[in-house]
């Protein structure tokens, strides 16, 4: 029996020290730095080192298609802006600025878009980018992408000569040259013939204009692509997604890493000099040498209504919620520090220019449970239990966030129920009006007000004709000063119709090693299109 | 001999039958639709129903049933819209990563479990006992999961001996292969040793009290070849029902560690297909995993006959 005792002490005791020893952390105490705007704070160390000729990109999620056009974010669009381009491009402030077009026309009644192209402007096959090439890419976007369907459905690009392209609207369309930068559904420029020959699911060939040239597919492991030679540079400094790109790697690797520790464990050996990282990870990683910590703008977290339920076509119940809401308690549920998020009234990021307001912000985080309370007897409410739809996959903060609004909403009386699935069961149970009442998630770079999902009838049904001419009315204004009125009068509006709450925005860490320099973060999205390996 | 495996390879055609039935009644029962998972948050009506009419969706359920098993019997077992390749490929490529880890995996447990196990029964009561009670006991309760992390921890990120995660096929040498396997194989091993080695040693218990093992000793035979050659032969059948089983899993994909480890192995294509209600490949892979089964069992129960030439397969 002592053998047996002295054995298991043994063992015990070794698998403490492995234990104690692999928990261990000698972290610093630096705070992390935020960089201004979407933009990773340019490296300072600048010095001569040789520089490594291949880099490593460590993506979370598996990439579902390379299709630009049909791709709708996370990981897809990591590896599609590095090898295609658009006519326009977006910088730090969401401005679209030109980038394979040289420049553009509109009409005086905005109805009339002339795109002048950039010549000499090479394919990844070695054809040279004509006016045919953007006419067939820009028709196919606008029929295949959902966000560009709404706005350009009756439209058509049309080819003027081989470097000028038309676009013909039936009503004006202020944000055109933004939704031709925008990262989802993107509208990117490939050659004619490979629009032609596209399969249903997607194109076949990824032939882009880009400063890297798609080489292999491994799938559900690795995109390679490589430098590509003939690449003509813009001239402007960069910024965002905007301006010079000159790489200065030969070889760039995407590997699908999908577990977050594995991800954080392979940076810390050095394997990756860029990743994404959780709060738990971060004392680890903070004010370690030769290591910054960046935190970059992520997504806007809205509580969605369901306009067909039988609770919430009722707009007092929809203010009743409204009015119980304390947002910071949500946003803290979500993102777990007060580092990783703001308070933010508008639908927009605060550093989109054209499109933030603070209109209808006096109905934002009123945290007055009295008042709802009163709010739902007004309304009559009988007691009918309310569905949340959740799922916990994408990280598990839609589930969080959830939770902690339902709290709230218990708080004032309503019954509740969290419905939770995994993402594709969510999706189809959000199309089905019948199954939910409540939907709380984050959405990735809103950028103009046509791009809100939410604000059309296949994202919580919303149908109310006021805010649907609002809309219209935002998005035809000419001149700056009738825009910014019509976006104030939007989402003025927004804030009494009451299709979404909006919650707050949120950030995400990274963490990025001296070695890697050049990287420049849009909404999470990496433009490597100048990045530098300096070998350690 | 011959009749015999012939019977075998028979009796699947009902098992894959029923169990096809099963899975793809299963797979189309519970919601999730691939075409929206495809086109993503902020696709239309139309344009989905017109993916899903593309993606052969809305047969009848019947339909895409007769179609999918009548397309399986001549080998070819569908398409991924989302791998964009036939699933047999996806298959192919998937299989040898997974197929070395649990080669690897098992031959970790084996090195382990026997001579632990035989120590363990020859000195019963022993440190060799008392060492495989503990060691059983932690390799039983600690999840395979949670003992990769702790390996990852400290011989990858802290020693930096093994790289984190990855995986490099033969072909691309010995040296970095193991490299790559050697930590994921490890934690398998160790979880499946624990469970092998007190069969080994149950199972060798009950042997040496066999009267032959006395008429060995009183023979004057050395007590290793007793051990070795004569009981460890006898105790054979159950540790190799134990091995074969728990082969069977890995094969079928150890999708836990594999994601730990980033193995592009089958476990990994099989939990993203799931995600992503890709099925064409859950039903290929459905299928595969239920002739990986019959043909591990098959080759256990030819092995019986290897081990024990008294047990006649009829």
């Amino acid at each position: 029996m002592n053998k047996l005792r002295q054995s298991t002490a043994i063992i015990l005791l070794l698998s403490a020290l492995i234990f104690v020893y692999g928990c261990s952390n000698n972290s610093g105490t630096n705070t992390p730095t935020q960089s201004p705007g979407n933009e990773a704070p340019a490296a300072t160390d600048t010095t001569d080192k040789p520089g490594a000729t291949e880099l490593k990109y460590a993506l979370g999620q598996a990439v579902s298609t390379l299709d630009p056009h049909l791709s709708v974010g996370g990981s897809n669009g990591a590896v599609i802006l590095n090898i295609f381009e658009g006519l326009y491009a977006f910088n730090s402030k969401l401005e679209p600025v030109p980038m394979l077009a040289e420049s553009t026309d509109v009409s005086e009644d905005g109805k009339t878009y002339t795109f002048h192209l950039r010549q000499g402007i090479k394919f990844h096959n070695g054809k040279e980018m004509k006016g045919e090439d953007v006419a067939a890419s820009l028709n196919r976007w606008k029929d295949k992408a959902p966000r560009a369907k709404n706005s350009f459905g009756d439209s058509s690009f049309e080819v003027v000569n081989d470097y000028t392209v038309a676009l013909k609207l039936t009503a004006p369309q202020n944000d055109t040259l933004a939704q031709l930068s925008h990262v989802l559904n993107f509208a990117a420029i490939m050659p004619k013939e490979v629009v032609d020959s596209a399969a249903p699911e997607g194109i076949t060939e990824y032939i882009g204009t880009g400063p890297y040239k798609f080489v292999e597919w491994k799938k559900d492991q690795y995109i390679d692509v490589e430098k590509f030679a003939d690449y003509q540079s813009q001239g402007s400094e960069p910024d965002g997604f905007s301006g010079k790109k000159i790489p200065q790697i030969e070889k760039l690797r995407f590997s699908l890493v999908t577990d977050t520790s594995t991800r954080f464990n392979s940076f810390l050996t050095g394997e990756y000099n860029f990743v994404d990282i959780d709060l738990d990870n971060l004392p680890q990683v903070e004010g370690q040498p030769g290591i910054e910590i960046i935190k970059s703008i992520s997504s806007d977290y809205n509580l969605v209504y369901n306009k067909k339920s039988p609770v919430f076509s009722i707009l007092t119940n929809r203010q009743a919620v409204n009015t119980a809401l304390k947002v910071d308690d949500i946003l803290l549920g979500t993102v777990s520090t007060p580092e990783l998020f703001e308070l933010n009234s508008s639908y927009m990021f605060k550093n989109n220019t054209t499109w933030y307001s603070d209109a209808g912000s006096d109905q934002y985080n009123l945290n007055n449970p009295e008042k709802a309370k009163e709010l739902l007897k007004q309304s009559g409410y009988d007691g009918r239990e309310i569905v949340f739809l959740t799922t916990k996959d994408l990280g598990g903060k839609f589930y969080n966030a959830t939770l902690v609004v339902q709290a709230q909403l218990e708080n004032i009386g309503f019954k509740t129920r969290v419905d939770t699935y995994d993402y594709a069961t969510m999706l189809t149970k959000r199309a089905d009006a019948g199954v939910w009442d409540i939907y709380v998630g984050g959405f990735t770079v809103p950028t103009t007000p046509s791009q809100l999902l939410y604000f059309n009838p296949t994202y919580g049904f919303a149908d109310d004709a006021k805010l649907a001419e609002l809309l219209r009315a935002s998005t035809s204004a000419i001149t700056p000063e009738a825009v910014k009125a019509a976006n104030d009068a939007l989402q003025q509006y927004a804030w009494e119709y009451l299709a979404v709450s909006k919650i707050g925005d949120t950030f995400t860490y990274y963490a990025i090693r001296d070695e890697l320099q050049g990287l420049i973060l849009y909404a999470g999205y990496p433009n490597l299109g100048n990045v530098k390996v300096l070998k350690s | 001999m011959v009749i015999y495996i012939l019977r075998r390879l028979l009796a699947l055609v009902p098992v894959v039958l029923i169990m096809s039935i099963v899975v793809f009644l299963i797979i189309y029962l519970i919601p999730g639709d691939p075409a929206r998972v495809m086109l993503g948050d902020g696709a239309d009506e139309s344009t989905i129903q017109e993916l899903r009419q593309q993606m052969g969706l809305n047969y009848p359920l019947l339909e895409q049933y007769g179609r999918w098993i009548g397309n399986a019997v001549q080998g070819d077992l569908g398409r991924s819209f989302f791998l964009q390749q036939p699933v047999s490929t996806a298959i192919r490529e998937h299989l040898a990563p997974t197929l070395s880890l649990a080669l690897f995996a098992q031959f970790i447990a084996v090195l382990i479990a026997i001579p632990l196990g035989v120590r363990a029964a020859v000195n019963r009561g022993g440190l060799a006992d008392k060492t495989l009670n503990a060691y059983s006991l932690l390799g039983i309760s600690v999840p395979g999961f949670l003992l990769s992390l702790f390996f990852v921890l400290v011989f990858a990120v802290r020693l930096k001996w093994f790289p984190v995660s990855g995986y490099a096929p033969l072909h691309e040498g010995l040296g970095s292969f193991l490299k790559f396997m050697f930590l994921p194989a490890l934690s398998i091993g160790i979880v499946m040793s624990s469970l092998t080695a007190r069969i080994v040693k149950a199972s060798m218990l009950e042997v040496l009290h066999e009267g032959f093992v006395k008429t060995a000793l009183s023979k004057g035979l050395r007590q290793n070849t007793i051990i070795y050659k004569h009981v460890l032969r006898n105790a054979l059948i159950p540790i190799l029902t134990v091995v074969g089983g728990s082969f069977g899993t890995l094969v079928a994909g150890a999708a836990v560690i594999e994601t730990i480890f980033n193995i592009p192995g089958l476990g990994q294509m099989l939990v993203h297909a799931v995600e992503r209600r890709d099925y064409a490949v859950i039903q290929g892979m459905v299928l595969f995993i239920a002739i990986v089964y019959v043909a591990v069992n098959l080759a256990v129960d030819l092995l019986y006959a290897v081990v024990d030439p008294r047990i006649r397969l009829q």
